[in-house]
């Protein structure tokens, strides 16, 4: 049932990618206006605009990490996008790591004219990141498809394939998805070899 | 020109790029609505965060345009996706009209006052639910009607649905 809710079905549309837009847009203006402090420091306030639109990111990027969590353990193990989302789901943590940082390094100077240089190259680093991440975010989407129609969907997830062979290197006989305590019943009256690739 | 509309599919990028740049617009709109709410407790910087962030959704909302046309322009007329698309491209357009009002309410005022309220803050509430709506039917169409998923994969996936025996009709 929450499960259901985190992944949007009742929606028709996954939370995830909905709530995204949040960290990667105000990380984007907390950059600019970084750039901004720096070219024109007589605009008051820029030093704590970024720093709020980084709070206010952050906290959107750690909502957003439980339905996307849950998008991700809905995806089989040798679906051809698991390692594109492990990358994705990798990054993401690096790059909340890297703000979190930067929220702290920053927090103590917020009447600065300037935003100095540490901040804004980890600024920097976390958006190359992020645009990377997110690039790959939405390779699974629209290239593996990841939560295109899963609210349709009445089964559970997919089980992962699993392989029959006749023994140690040898020929592949079977490979089919089935749950997993069906194919050891296999293997053990066939005495062949199981492998979950 | 085929150029030109391939660029704007994203087909370079192997990724549509009209659902990359929407990202700025829909996530700084509702963050100005947030800001105008927050400016009650924090003052003149919000108000200045919540400007700024108007601004930025405007400029990127403009280059989210041609994309989004190309997109929709690619879409067959008798797919219920097509007119998902017509609204979804008219509340975007009324959207961003309301924050661009919004943004001219404030461009005089916003240096000095203390919090934000009155027109701008109705303005901001009432532009952020017509573009969450919007949002929501872009999001339908991708994820509900497929459309520009496996756009640019078309072929890695007939190879593997071949290489499985199936049956694949003509392309």
């Amino acid at each position: 049932m929450l499960k259901d809710f985190l992944e949007g079905k009742p929606l028709r549309h996954p939370l995830h990618p909905f709530l995204v837009h949040f960290p990667i847009g105000l990380f984007i203006l907390s950059l600019l206006l970084d750039l901004v402090s720096l070219g024109f420091p007589s605009v008051p306030n820029l030093v704590r605009d970024a720093f709020y639109a980084m709070l206010i990111g952050i906290i959107g990027a750690l909502v957003a990490a439980v339905p996307g969590f849950v998008d991700y353990t809905d995806i089989r193990n040798d679906h051809p996008g698991k390692r594109t989302a492990t990358a994705h789901l990798t990054l993401n943590l690096i790059v909340v790591g890297l703000y979190g940082i930067n929220l702290g390094v920053r927090s103590s100077t917020l009447n600065a004219l300037r935003t100095s240089a540490g901040p804004v190259i980890l600024s920097l680093v976390g958006i190359a990141l992020l645009s990377v991440s997110g690039y790959l975010g939405g390779r699974l989407v629209y290239d593996e498809g990841i939560s295109v129609g899963r609210h349709k969907r009445r089964t559970p997830t997919p089980e992962n394939t699993l392989h029959l062979t006749t023994g140690e290197n040898s020929e592949e006989v079977i490979a089919f998805r089935s749950p997993k305590r069906r194919a050891l019943a296999i293997e053990k009256h066939c005495a062949w070899k199981l492998t979950a690739r | 020109m085929q150029w030109l509309l391939d660029f704007l599919k994203g087909k370079w990028l192997r990724h549509p790029l009209h659902p990359i740049l929407v990202h700025v617009p829909m996530a700084m709109w509702p963050s100005a609505l947030i800001f105008d709410l927050l400016s009650r407790w924090n003052g003149n910087a919000m108000v200045r965060l919540s400007f700024y962030a108007i601004i930025f959704g405007l400029v990127t909302s403009l280059l989210a345009v041609p994309t989004g046309v190309v997109d929709w322009s690619g879409i067959k007329k008798e797919k219920p996706a097509w007119k998902i698309g017509l609204y979804h491209m008219i509340l975007n357009l009324v959207a961003a009209l309301l924050f661009a009002i919004n943004l001219g309410l404030r461009v005089h005022t916003f240096r000095e006052d203390a919090f934000v309220a009155g027109a701008p803050l109705v303005l901001s509430i009432i532009g952020t639910a017509l573009l969450i709506g919007s949002a929501y039917l872009g999001g339908l169409m991708v994820y509900d009607y497929g459309i520009s998923v496996a756009r640019m994969s078309k072929k890695k996936w007939r190879g593997i649905a071949k290489a499985g025996g199936a049956n694949l009709p003509a392309e």
